[in-house]
């Protein structure tokens, strides 16, 4: 069985594969599996810490004896072979020998890109060096030296310093890109999600404007793990004004995305809580057009987070502008019918979900049907099914879903994949 | 005996609230403390490879985690102990996050806490044995309570994978709800036609018993082992199985207890599920003037259904695009608080409802007055802030999702919980969506929270992968927390006996003393809390180590 994808979805099909007695090939493109779910740092309704459950699981697929996980890996050919498939890997180098690597971080230090390069993860929000671990909790635990940023290896000079402080002589920059081919009896796609670029929407300033963010950024923000460590902080001080706004890139003909992102309301309410609970005297409005707050303790979670003083102007800003003392919103609050203008610290965009970029490539590859939008086509009654035969797909590739929605979809995948193993 | 405490940060949760230097200073240097570590998450895999390797250099002969509660990682931690070479129940769970740092902001006094707690574990676990877990013959089959759409889905897979499964259907034919269903959104399908394809499909697996008119009566044993007695006309039947999946689906909410709605009163109000069994029947005609009420038994703590019922605002839109497309000149407005059609295509399917003419107003109802001519709507319209009344001749409420009638008995049979809402309690709301606390137990469907088809689906199949990967193998390992008779003390009273729930006390005619069949116990501790003689008590549990746990929590720091 291949699964592709290391996120959440992924994850969860693994392990359940595995429990059934499966063998299990696991993909995953990045460096660490953990996905999107990784860089939360809480999860709604419960404000459980997003690392804390999720942690546990990623050491398992690493521990499981059935279950194979190569990272920086991605099918680029795969051709149906009797009742399964013929899968071509592209394995990109790590330049680390991971059998070596004892991650005891000295090589990040040593490197003279250090602080230099823009690190992924924490969205852009922090710099790291070229040979790097992408956050503490990573699965594998094991280094690897970005090709692009490392001097060495784009340009062919550089003093190597990493070379000279690692003790197990981990380092390895001979490593070359590797081609594996395998033969699956049946996959699980689980490329998981991007989230909308706003800079198209010059009317709420972000990239333009300071303190404009994208709800993940600020989720990197608030994250232990994150470039503040978990303090809510923008240019050293900490802000005291936000003002969220919901359905950025989601039931907006204008972008493309007539559909409901299912996640952001809820995910905004939690970011509301998060600062209610480390700055006391903040001062937090949500611009909505519905609050969907439709899972279980959902609605509850939305009404806490007003009754603690959050406040909820049903409108859609019209613009966001820069003032002396910061950024001003104006917006319609269509339940008062008046135009308000609101002085604010901080901007967060509630951006909405869109297919992982590499999602159309894998389409292609297997010859998978996708929707307007570019999610992975199903239908209701058989939801994990694609149009091939034995190829299942699981998570937000098949359109926006919350965990709680994930994890049940990718146990239907292994359902309907062990059917497909048993026919 | 060498103790090694390890302290989590879990990121902030902990950190912020404990002052994890301070804990690490009050035990670094103690009687029998050999190390004293901390890290930022225990949980991952450096925090895990710091205590193994912690086990091994300093040969450690207990481990004490301080992080978070028990119910979170106890397995994964229990195998980390074991594969460092040390018998996992030497492992030590002190809750310093849920039992410290979430209690309160006032670090000195959660940090006396965590150090009593951690204390408390020092001096308990001193006592303790190394114990084995048993394996145990468990069966291939399952019983699935409810043959709705997410019941039969389970079955369908457990059947196909070679489990034995015994359905138990309450009413006289399968599919639930969705049977009664004329037009299934998103498919678009008749609800019957649906599930008669599911049943045909059941009927050709030998493997799948179906009960329907049938309930379950008793149920006892333990996982693997489970004992379940259903009734039905033809008598009792008696099944052993491996596991359980609960799927019992939901009520409809009953509006007549609103009685401002004149539900029941007055027969031009009907519910979303009536106009679909009886929609060409109704009296709607071109100009007929309809409303449609959202939230009807949602959103509305004043009746205790404080939730949203997820699928009422697509169930609304649906009754206006079926009125619209049979009648274009009719009248139809939806009174709505958010329109929540957030399933995939339901966002479209809104939109492309108000262009054939579907019209949503944001408003409370207050009350429906009956009138000679029609129905009077009294209401506030929330975005002109203005109070209005409209006279209508039919009012449709669109109704949610109440608790199933049989939650309270099944979960006294099963011994699971229920939640606030009185819908069955998972295990974790993100991680584990279908799970009891008890193994083998799963819920699937709408008797854990409101769900549309499609996410019942993936419930009912999902916990039936879970459960075949727990059986699929015929044996599992479970805990040794059994009850053991020191025979020296044991005067023969048999009160143990009766106290004993599983049945797994014998008494022994000839020495006069009672015996424990460990297959059969499952851990409970009555027969300890029962015996005048303290003759019997529970491996893991003795009372020396319980003693010495409330002495240490109350001694002062």
């Amino acid at each position: 069985m291949l699964v592709i994808g290391g996120g959440i979805a992924g994850i969860t099909a693994a392990l359940e594969l595995a429990s059934c007695g499966v063998e299990v090939t696991m993909l995953e493109e990045g460096p660490s599996i953990g996905g999107r779910m990784i860089q939360l740092d809480k999860t709604f309704p419960t404000l459980d810490c997003s690392s804390c459950t999720l942690t546990p699981k990623m050491v398992e697929v690493a521990l499981n004896p059935k279950i194979e996980l190569l990272t920086l890996a991605m099918p680029i050919e795969v051709l149906r072979e009797s009742r399964g498939f013929k899968v071509k890997i592209r394995k990109r180098p790590r330049y680390v020998d991971m059998s070596r690597c004892t991650a005891c971080g000295l090589c990040s230090d040593a490197c003279v890109m250090k602080g230099r390069i823009r690190h992924e993860f924490d969205c852009n929000l922090s710099k790291r060096p070229a040979i790097y671990i992408p956050f503490p909790q990573a699965v594998p635990q094991k280094y690897l030296i970005d090709g692009m940023g490392c001097l060495f290896i784009s340009r062919g000079k550089c003093k190597k310093a990493c070379v000279d402080v690692c003790g197990p002589n981990a380092i390895d920059f001979s490593q070359k890109e590797e081609i594996l081919e395998r033969y699956y009896d049946s996959i699980i796609v689980a490329p998981g999600f991007d989230l909308y670029d706003p800079t198209e929407k010059k009317e709420l300033g972000y990239g333009t404007l300071e303190g404009v963010l994208t709800g993940l950024e600020f989720e990197r923000l608030c994250s232990v793990t994150g470039p503040t460590g978990g303090e809510i902080k923008l240019n050293g001080k900490v802000p005291r004004r936000f003002y969220f706004i919901q359905c950025v890139g989601s039931r907006d003909r204008q972008t493309g995305a007539r559909f409901c992102s299912r996640v952001c309301c809820m995910y905004t309410a939690k970011h509301a809580n998060i600062i209610k609970d480390r700055i006391k005297d903040a001062q937090i409005y949500i611009s909505y057009i519905d609050v969907r707050a439709y899972g279980k303790g959902y609605e509850e979670f939305y009404k806490n987070t007003q009754d603690a003083g959050t406040f909820y102007i049903r409108g859609i800003p019209g613009e966001v502008v820069q003032t002396k003392e910061g950024l001003l919103v104006r917006v319609e609050d269509m339940l008062s019918g008046e135009i308000r203008e609101i002085d604010t610290d901080v901007v967060i965009l509630a951006t909405g979900v869109r297919p992982h970029k590499g999602t159309e490539e894998l389409c292609n590859i297997m010859s998978l049907k996708k929707d307007e939008y570019g999610f992975i086509k199903v239908n209701a009654t058989e939801p994990s099914r694609t149009n091939i035969e034995g190829i299942f797909v699981c998570g937000m590739a098949s359109g926006p879903k919350d965990i709680a929605d994930t994890v049940a979809s990718a146990g239907e995948a292994v359902a309907r994949c062990m059917e497909y193993l048993k026919e | 005996m060498r103790i090694g405490i390890f302290i989590c940060h879990c990121g902030h949760n902990i950190k912020s609230t404990v002052d994890i230097e301070g804990l690490k200073g009050y035990f670094k240097g103690l009687n029998n403390i050999a190390c004293v570590e901390d890290y930022p998450f225990m949980c991952s895999e450096p925090g895990q490879a710091l205590i193994k390797s912690s086990i091994e250099r300093f040969g450690l002969g207990r481990v004490i985690i301080a992080a978070c509660t028990k119910a979170l990682h106890q397995d994964m931690f229990k195998n980390l102990v074991r594969d460092a070479g040390l018998n996992p129940f030497l492992l030590r769970r002190v809750s310093i996050r849920e039992h410290c740092s979430w209690t309160g902001e006032d670090i000195e006094k959660n940090t006396s806490k965590a150090i009593r707690l951690i204390r408390a574990g020092i001096y308990s676990s001193a006592h303790y044995e190394p114990l084995e877990e048993k394996q145990v013959e468990v069966n291939k089959s399952a019983l699935i309570l409810g043959g709705g759409i997410s019941g039969m889905s389970a079955a369908a897979f457990l059947a196909r994978a070679g489990m034995e499964v015994y359905l138990v259907e309450k009413e006289k034919e399968l599919g639930g709800h969705v049977r009664h269903l004329e037009d299934v959104w998103p498919v678009r399908e008749r609800g019957k036609d649906i599930i008669e394809r599911m049943t045909e499909e059941l009927k050709t697996l030998n493997n799948v018993h179906i009960f329907t008119s049938s309930r379950l009566v008793s149920f006892g044993g333990s996982f693997g082992n489970y004992e379940a007695v259903i009734e039905n006309s033809g008598g009792e039947i008696k099944v052993i199985v491996g596991g359980v999946i609960v799927a019992i689906g939901f009520t409809a909410f009953d509006p007549s207890i609103k009685p401002e709605l004149q539900y029941g009163i007055d027969k031009r109000v009907i519910t979303t599920l009536e106009f679909e069994e009886k929609m060409h029947e109704l009296p709607i005609k071109e100009g007929s003037r309809v409303a449609i009420l959202h939230c009807i038994g949602s959103r509305d703590e004043i009746i205790g259904r404080p939730y949203c019922s997820r699928i009422c605002c697509i169930n609304a839109i649906k009754t206006g695009e079926a009125i619209k497309n049979r009648f274009k000149d009719s009248y139809v407005e939806s009174f709505y608080m958010d329109v929540r059609s957030h399933p995939r295509g339901g966002e479209e399917f809104y939109e492309d409802t108000q262009e054939k003419g579907l019209l949503f107003t944001r408003a409370n109802i207050s009350e429906i007055i009956p009138e000679q001519g029609g129905l009077v709507l009294r209401g506030e319209d929330t975005l002109l802030g203005m109070p209005f009344e409209r006279e209508f001749d039919l009012v449709v409420l669109s109704i949610g999702m109440s608790p199933p009638k049989d939650n309270q008995e099944i979960a006294g049979l099963l011994k699971i919980t229920l939640d606030k809402d009185r819908f069955f309690l998972e295990a974790h709301p993100k991680l584990r969506p279908y799970d009891t606390a008890l193994k083998g137990i799963f819920i699937a469907g709408t008797c854990s929270g409101p769900k549309d088809m499609e996410e019942s689906i993936n419930h009912g199949r999902a916990s039936a992968v879970k459960l075949y990967g727990l059986l699929n193998l015929g044996y599992a390992f479970i805990e040794p927390f059994v009850a053991y008779v020191d025979p020296k003390r044991c005067s023969g009273c048999r009160m143990c006996e009766q106290a004993c729930v599983a049945k797994a006390i014998k008494f022994d005619e000839g020495l006069h003393i009672v015996r424990v069949e460990e297959a059969a116990c499952m851990g409970c501790g009555l027969c300890n809390a029962t015996c005048p003689s303290s003759a019997i008590a529970l491996k893991g549990y003795k009372d020396t180590i319980i003693d010495d746990e409330i002495s240490a929590l109350t001694e002062a720091v």
